[in-house]
């Protein structure tokens, strides 16, 4: 088993071996081009020592360019949230799925072709198991009760079932091409799934695992959400510039809502009265009202943000800022940004990044919560 | 070979890609230059889109179709022939910098898909010079697993890095002559 420090190690700057490129002529190349090095890291951001015991629920955001998940203590709301700990996952990892129960996470890693399962005890974490996935692993979902692993290969166009008893692959679902972004439905009957290069959602019966739908939307859909209601799924498009709305009932899209260029996630309030969606090449997020749709704010944000997740406790919003290798926090009332903090390099954070808050019978219990029409 | 016979051929080989194929791994590039003149000064400088031919030693020209407006291209045809298209998607003369994607280039030119950059000239730490940031996000050139070493991760981010030192070395040779 190996040992995991829990302060983020400082990777050392590389130096690559210079190569010819077809961007200089050998006529015009420029005099005394230096020796190629990588980026270095931005100065003076080590994370604090964290020195107490974990307060309030736990964030994980894959750090792709540190082969890394920083493990942020949220706190309770009014505190600045912490890095606790900092877990060596595989090479590049994306993808991040907290289970139910919140003590497992699974994160891909698609450079090493495998999955990390991180298990929590008590404030710290390990990982217990690093399973060899398909060609591509990236998008990861744990079912309604935790009891299976869905894994999307973008590469190979299927989505891997992983038992998380046993952490072996127990089965294979064909879906579109480029398959991204997945999530279960609350009630833990079916399984969303983006195709990127489909411009599609597939639909799969999870007593089956057949595929029953597959559904049109807009260019390159990426990340995908589903309402914690169940009544609707959410998937960022892209290229197209905007979310697809599915209404789950009819399993047809039901409408578009224009954001900005290249979004990448959509994340939900738990009582769903409130979307928010990540713009790349936007530094930004758009939020619209989740009950009639109309937009409310484009908050600025760091740059190239991507996975986005609204805390359990439904009043603050989390978004990793890939360039800028920290995560923001938006207010989810006010609307405004009320700090940061640093991750480590290129933070994702695709997928379910901290415990979810509501399963549905809680979330059918709340009578103050009026029907959304998708 | 006959030509339908190789386009197959090259079909069957994968290397026939939809237009925005990438791998899951985005790359990311920063590089900065310090320059003794004010930021005023250097951006009146790079402040046009279409004027990097005559800051960037690689690039013989730069046309942009539509000056500074968003959605323009420009299009840059290199010392060396090749050609890379880029269209503008933010401009902010106030803070002076820009932000633009290409949106198609030959991997033999630049070994990179899904690129976009930022330009920015920002006061110097001193706060008598200025800082040129040229900051890019981009994928390889090869979208696949085990791209070949000329397509793989680290052949983009060399290109990209030395693409963006050599421009920035000559823009402070030239903003300190006082061109």
């Amino acid at each position: 088993m190996k040992k995991h420090p829990s302060v983020a190690a400082i990777t050392p700057t590389q130096t690559l071996p210079h190569q010819g490129g077809g961007f200089f002529s050998k006529r015009h190349r420029a005099p005394g081009l230096p020796a190629f090095s990588a980026v270095a890291l931005l100065a003076g951001l080590v994370p604090a020592l964290f020195t107490g015991a974990v307060a309030g629920p736990l964030a994980y955001v894959t750090n792709q360019g540190d082969d890394s998940v920083s493990v942020v203590d949220t706190a309770p709301n009014g505190s600045a949230p912490l890095v606790v700990e900092t877990v060596k996952v595989g090479r590049k990892p994306a993808g991040v799925a907290v289970a139910p129960d919140g003590n497992r996470i699974y994160i891909s890693n698609p450079e090493s072709r495998s999955i990390s399962v991180i298990e929590r005890e008590g404030d710290h974490h390990r990982v217990v198991k690093e399973i060899a996935v398909g060609q591509g692993p990236l998008g990861i979902a744990t079912d309604a009760t935790g009891s299976r692993v869905f894994v999307a290969d973008w590469y190979q166009d299927g989505v891997f079932v992983i038992d998380a008893a046993s952490l072996a692959v127990t089965g294979r679902i064909t879906v579109g091409k480029s398959p991204s972004g997945l999530a279960v439905a609350p009630a833990g009957d079916r399984l969303y799934v983006a195709n990127r290069e489909s411009d599609s959602v597939s639909v799969v019966d999870l007593a089956s695992l057949a595929v029953i739908a597959e559904i049109k939307v807009g260019t390159a859909p990426f990340g995908l959400t589903v309402d914690p209601l169940g009544t609707r799924v959410f998937v960022a498009n892209v290229q197209s510039g905007d979310v697809s709305v599915i209404d789950t009932a009819s399993l047809n899209e039901t409408r578009r809502l224009k954001v900005r260029e290249f979004p990448y996630g959509v994340a939900l309030t738990p009582d769903g009265s409130r979307i928010f969606v990540t713009n790349q090449h936007d530094n930004s997020v758009s939020v619209f009202d989740g009950r009639t749709y109309e937009p409310l704010k484009l908050i600025p944000v760091g740059e190239f943000p991507e996975g986005i997740l609204v805390h359990p406790d439904g009043r603050r919003v989390l978004v990793a800022s890939w360039f800028d290798d920290r995560m923001d926090v938006i207010d989810a009332a006010s609307l405004a940004v009320t700090g940061g903090i640093p991750t480590g390099r290129s933070p994702r954070a695709f997928g379910q990044f901290m415990r979810a808050s509501k399963r549905l019978a809680e979330a059918k219990s709340d009578a103050t919560v009026p029907p959304v029409s998708p | 070979m006959p030509r339908i016979l190789a386009v197959f051929a090259i079909m069957v080989l994968g290397l026939v890609q939809p237009a925005f194929a990438h791998g899951p791994v985005r790359q990311k590039a920063v590089e900065k230059v310090e320059i003794a003149k004010t930021p005023d000064e250097v951006w009146a400088i790079v402040k046009n889109y279409d004027s990097i031919a005559k800051w960037h030693p690689a690039i013989a020209s730069s046309p942009a179709d539509k000056g500074n407006e968003i959605g323009s291209v420009r299009i840059l045809t290199l010392k060396s022939g090749g050609k890379i298209t880029e269209q503008l998607e933010r401009y902010d003369d106030a803070a002076h910098s820009y932000f633009y994607r290409i949106t198609d280039v030959d991997v033999k030119v630049l070994p990179v898909s899904n690129y976009s950059a930022t330009l920015e000239v920002k006061a110097g730490a001193d706060g008598k010079g200025s800082v040129v940031e040229w900051r890019g996000a981009f994928y390889r050139g090869y979208p696949n697993n085990d791209p070949p070493p000329e397509l793989n991760d680290d052949a983009a981010l060399k290109a990209v890095t030395e693409v963006y030192r050599a421009g920035l070395d000559h823009l402070k040779e030239l903003a300190e002559k006082g061109q």
